[in-house]
């Protein structure tokens, strides 16, 4: 007993102590302002489905939204935050709506159903699972978790689920153990992913757009569902726009969240590679299993870590085989998990036909050390690219509009293997990226101020298979990188006369003013822009050579010049042509 | 009564024709399919024959020039081996191949689809390599458009064999003397209807299956020959067969397009592997996290290895017919001088049968019913019964679970369904 009485002091006096610190600590709240918003869904066939999205506001005025998108915004509660406040408004619009809510299973909090519709006996029934946010665009319903659990949970209205999760009213709530650890130690990864799948009966969404939904109407439940497009984080694959999902780089641990927001089963299958598969509803399993496909029920999270040994896109398809957008066949739930190479690019400098390239990658030519090759000759215009996929860049030059590769990657021109290929009319400027995110460099010519890129990467030009953008100006200096670090090559240019950059950072081909894309001063008249990922961060930064090969980066990627801070150092001579490339 | 007596000469000439068959074929490797390291498969068109009398239009891969078949050949190399399968198409849309489970696959000719290169519409060529770095079950489909190109049949099964034979990875928890492919599927004839109208982009989210099969057959075709002469463009057969205590391998693969929750009748098994590795908490520990389950669904796309064994335990009495001297059962009896036979329980050595048979005007027969409770015995049958079951073997069923899956287009019986036979120690099974 006096053991007991002791334990017990101790106990409370650990507890006072606790509450003590908790008070006066740094024990923060994630805090979110969501507006629920009816909003078009364009499928890949051009249907344009009625959707009911969420989109994440600044603060409790409602007054500066980002968009509203189906999925939600991720809910992401920091490491160290221990709750979790959305604050809720319902601008939903159109002939129907209903109030919603919101609810993350997995995560307690308590709950407080409201019962309402009195059946005939007197009965009252549940339509809501907690609070509901009214549809008048003024209140807002405040949801919170205290004690949020580590780990991947899908968010949903809780009120009358079988519509409004269809609608599109869900999302990921994820908040991690530590830093860079979904679970502890034995989960730590460098990158995450949410990989989100969900699916739409056009038939509902037809109906609450007409306002045809509800007791003596044209639809009255959502009994007979079939789906017909079935997203992955909101979208159906097409070959003209595929998905691509940020996974990391080569060597290094990804994790990758899957959720499940559809109303069928989905079997996400992954090639070329195996999931290390870590936990399941947000609780870690004792052992990982290690499978290339997972079965993922309804409203499930699983969790996934990869760590590949290659880059390049590793598909990740639902083997329940929702690979259709309605009538067509070969889309649907389909995406591209980008794994960029590892490592910072080096530099190097092209000189009358010999490439002078920074093996060890310090920024310093050593002799004997690094390399020198002849490939190409005076006058061309040096076209470094993975021609092959196997995450090293090969050399290549561009002369009198043809493209001269190394596509065996040899280091030599090999007549007959190397690749030949005439792209583009006499004055056009070469560009070469991963357009479309397959992991090997394709094409393309920049023609005053219009890109004629090689999209589906066969070294011809295709009308409507391949793309053209207009972006920048005659007398712009185009400039090509993954901005965005999605994996896609995006554009932009850098215009010689003041050293300004317009980059397209939301990757659509368009120039979008500088709020929404990027806008940099750079460099000074005369300078020959530079894009590389000068910090191995998977994104591409710029840069510029200058005079007699100094080469000026932006290696914090905060798109200015800042002085002691960023990398500068000379590599090359004056007049010799800079490249860049994993060697 | 006529459409009975139709039926019962079809399947007494089925029966023969079993027989007939596996009299003359010579002995056949546990698992058919292709050896190698490079392998020619074209893909091409076929008719494929469900078991109550259906006909559908199939699209399937083929051996060379070989027919098209359903599943595709089974691919069986050894581990470490550098696989090459150059594929050929036939068909008049791109096809391809892909290989869950397989890192490291060079794809080279044809064209970049939207999951691995493809081999063009009529004639074009396609080539994957690889090295089977680790051994197990896989399954290989088609990459391209595998709504609609899985759905008419474009997949198969891969083996990859360890270094030790008799196991399927490298530990002696996957070590078996019998071992049997379960290649699961499903059909929606609306699709192949609609591809053989001419549709080669059916609408495939209404899918609607009514068709469930084990090697690309259906019950009971499942259990006649392989190779059998009128099912051309579905080699494979599966009855699995056993003597009583051996050790059957279950490679199963989901290869349609929903899960299909396979049971054994019998006893419960072991799934010692998914998707091609073993359930281990570390390399060395074998199946250490294997589940014993009499229920087992591998899901679309994924592969699971199960060991199952059956020893007549539980069954209450002594299968051979064992008789103490003075009635001791198990270890008793084994001291009383009465040994155990292969593959017998203790628990029940020994036990006698503890009814007494009906008799025979009071019963209805099946097929396989040999007339006796001891297994290679046979009893006395009326005239014109049983006959499928020359050895006085045991037979139990093994099918998918959900049971709407056991018909052939609503026609009980049919569908995922095949019978396990295990014959006494002293008779030689058909099936190895």
């Amino acid at each position: 007993m006096t053991t007991f009485y002791w334990k017990t002091r101790i106990k409370s006096a650990f507890l006072a102590l606790v509450l003590f610190l908790g008070l006066c600590g740094t024990s923060q709240a994630a805090e979110y302002w969501l507006r629920a918003e009816t909003i078009a869904k364009n499928m890949p066939d051009g249907a344009a489905i009625t959707m009911w999205g969420l989109a994440s506001c600044t603060d409790g005025t409602y007054a500066t939204c980002a968009p509203a998108t189906v999925p939600g915004p991720e809910l992401n509660v920091p490491v160290g935050d221990t709750s979790l406040t959305v604050h809720l408004r319902n601008n939903l619009t159109g002939p129907y709506t209903e109030p919603i809510s919101l609810l993350i299973p997995g995560q307690q909090t308590s709950l407080s159903p409201v019962m309402q519709d009195t059946d005939t006996s007197g009965r009252l029934r549940v339509t809501s699972f907690v609070a509901e946010t009214p549809v008048d665009n003024t209140s807002s319903t405040d949801y919170v978790w205290n004690n949020v659990k580590a780990g991947t949970y899908l968010y949903q209205s809780g009120t009358h689920p079988a519509l409004q999760v269809q609608m599109g009213l869900y999302g990921a709530m994820t908040h991690d153990a530590a830093a860079n650890q979904a679970y502890g130690a034995s989960t730590a990864f460098a990158t995450s992913a949410i990989v989100l799948f969900s699916e739409i009966d056009p038939l509902l969404h037809i109906s609450i757009a007409a306002g045809d939904y509800g007791p003596g109407m044209g639809m009255t439940s959502t009994m007979h569902y079939e789906p017909k497009y079935f997203l992955i984080n909101g979208t159906a694959f097409s070959t003209a726009s595929p998905i691509t999902v940020a996974a990391g780089t080569a060597g290094s641990t990804t994790l990758l969240r899957f959720l499940n927001a559809g109303l069928r089963m989905r079997v996400p299958t992954l090639s070329g590679l195996y999931l290390s598969l870590v936990a399941e509803d947000g609780n870690l399993y004792p052992f990982a299993k290690e499978q290339y496909s997972v079965l993922l029920a309804p409203g499930k999270t699983m969790d996934a870590l990869i760590t590949p040994a290659n880059y390049g896109a590793y598909a990740i398809f639902d083997r329940m085989l929702g690979l259709a957008n309605y009538l067509q066949p070969g889309g649907g739930m389909l995406a591209y998990l980008s794994v960029g190479a590892g490592g910072p690019e080096k530099v190097g400098v092209f000189r009358g036909g010999y490439w002078y390239r920074d093996a060890n990658g310090n920024n310093i030519w050593d002799g004997g050390i690094d390399t020198t090759t002849r490939f190409g000759i005076t006058g061309d215009i040096p076209v470094p690219g993975d021609w092959n996929g196997d995450g090293v860049d090969d050399m290549g030059v561009y002369r009198n509009t043809y493209f001269y590769r190394d596509t065996n990657g040899n280091g030599i021109w090999d007549a007959g293997i190397d690749s030949t290929t005439k792209f583009g009319v006499f004055g056009d400027t070469p560009v070469v990226g991963d357009w479309n995110s397959d992991g090997i460099s394709e094409i393309g010519v920049f023609q005053n101020g219009t890109w004629y890129i090689d999209f589906n990467g066969n070294g011809a030009w295709n009308n409507g298979a391949d793309k053209t953008f207009t972006f920048g100006a005659a007398g712009n200096i185009p400039v090509v990188g993954d901005w965005n670090g999605d994996g896609s090559t995006n554009i932009g240019v850098f215009i010689p006369a003041t050293g300004a950059w317009n980059l397209d950072l939301n990757g659509n081909g368009a120039f979008d003013g500088c709020v929404i894309d990027g806008c940099y001063t750079f460099g000074q008249a005369g300078d020959v822009p530079v894009t590389a990922d000068w910090n191995g961060d998977g994104t591409t930064n710029i840069g510029v050579f200058r005079g007699a090969g100094f080469w000026h980066t932006d290696s914090n990627g905060n798109g200015v010049l800042d002085t002691g801070v960023d990398v500068t150092f000379k590599f090359g001579i004056a007049n010799d042509k800079p490249v860049v490339g994993r060697w | 009564m006529k459409r009975t007596g139709m039926k019962r000469s079809l399947l007494t000439a089925l029966a023969a024709a079993v027989f007939l068959l596996c009299g003359t074929m010579p002995a056949i490797a546990a698992i058919n399919g292709i050896t190698g390291t490079t392998f020619n498969l074209t893909a091409k068109s076929g008719y494929i024959s469900t078991a109550e009398g259906g006909s559908y239009l199939a699209w399937g891969y083929a051996n060379g020039n070989g027919l098209m078949q359903f599943p595709g050949p089974t691919l069986i190399v050894n581990q470490g081996a550098v696989v090459t399968v150059n594929l050929t198409n036939a068909l008049a849309v791109p096809v391809s191949i892909v290989f869950p489970g397989q890192t490291g696959v060079i794809a080279s000719g044809g064209s970049q689809g939207m999951l691995t290169r493809e081999a063009a519409a009529a004639g074009g060529t396609v080539s994957y390599t690889f090295t089977a770095s680790r051994p197990g079950t896989y399954t290989y489909y088609s990459g391209t458009q595998p709504d609609v190109q899985v759905e008419m049949g474009l997949a198969g099964a891969l083996i990859v064999r360890p270094g030790t034979p008799g196991q399927a990875y490298d530990h002696a928890d996957s070590a078996f003397d019998h071992e049997y492919l379960f290649f699961l599927s499903d059909m929606d004839p609306n699709i192949h209807d609609a591809v053989a109208a001419g549709n080669l982009t059916p609408d495939t989210t209404s899918h609607f299956a009514v068709y469930w099969l084990i090697n690309g057959r259906t019950a009971p075709d499942t259990m006649a020959a392989a190779g059998a002469a009128w099912l051309p463009h579905q080699p494979y057969n599966i009855m699995p067969m056993m003597h009583p205590g051996e050790r059957i391998l279950i490679r199963m693969i989901g290869a349609g397009r929903d899960a299909h929750p396979f049971h054994t009748h019998g006893n419960h098994h072991r799934i010692i592997a998914r998707d091609g590795r073993m359930l281990s908490s570390a390399p060395a520990n074998g199946a250490d996290l294997g589940e014993q389950a009499f229920t087992t669904s591998a899901v679309p796309g994924s592969t699971v290895d199960a060991i199952y064994t059956w020893t007549g335990d539980k069954m209450g009495w002594d299968f051979y017919g064992h008789a103490g001297p003075g009635g001791e059962t198990g270890q008793a009896c084994v001291d009383a001088g009465v040994a155990l036979a292969a593959g017998e329980s203790l628990a029940d050595h020994c036990k006698p049968f503890p009814v007494t048979l009906p008799s025979q005007e009071t019963l209805t027969f099946g097929q396989f019913y040999s007339g006796s409770p001891f297994l290679g015995a046979m009893g006395t049958l009326p005239p014109g019964e049983g006959g499928f079951n020359p050895n006085g073997g045991f037979l139990f069923m093994w099918h998918s679970h959900n049971e709407k899956e056991i018909v052939n287009f609503d026609i009980f019986p049919g569908g995922l369904l095949t019978m396990l036979l295990i014959e006494h120690p002293s008779v030689p099974l058909m099936n190895p």
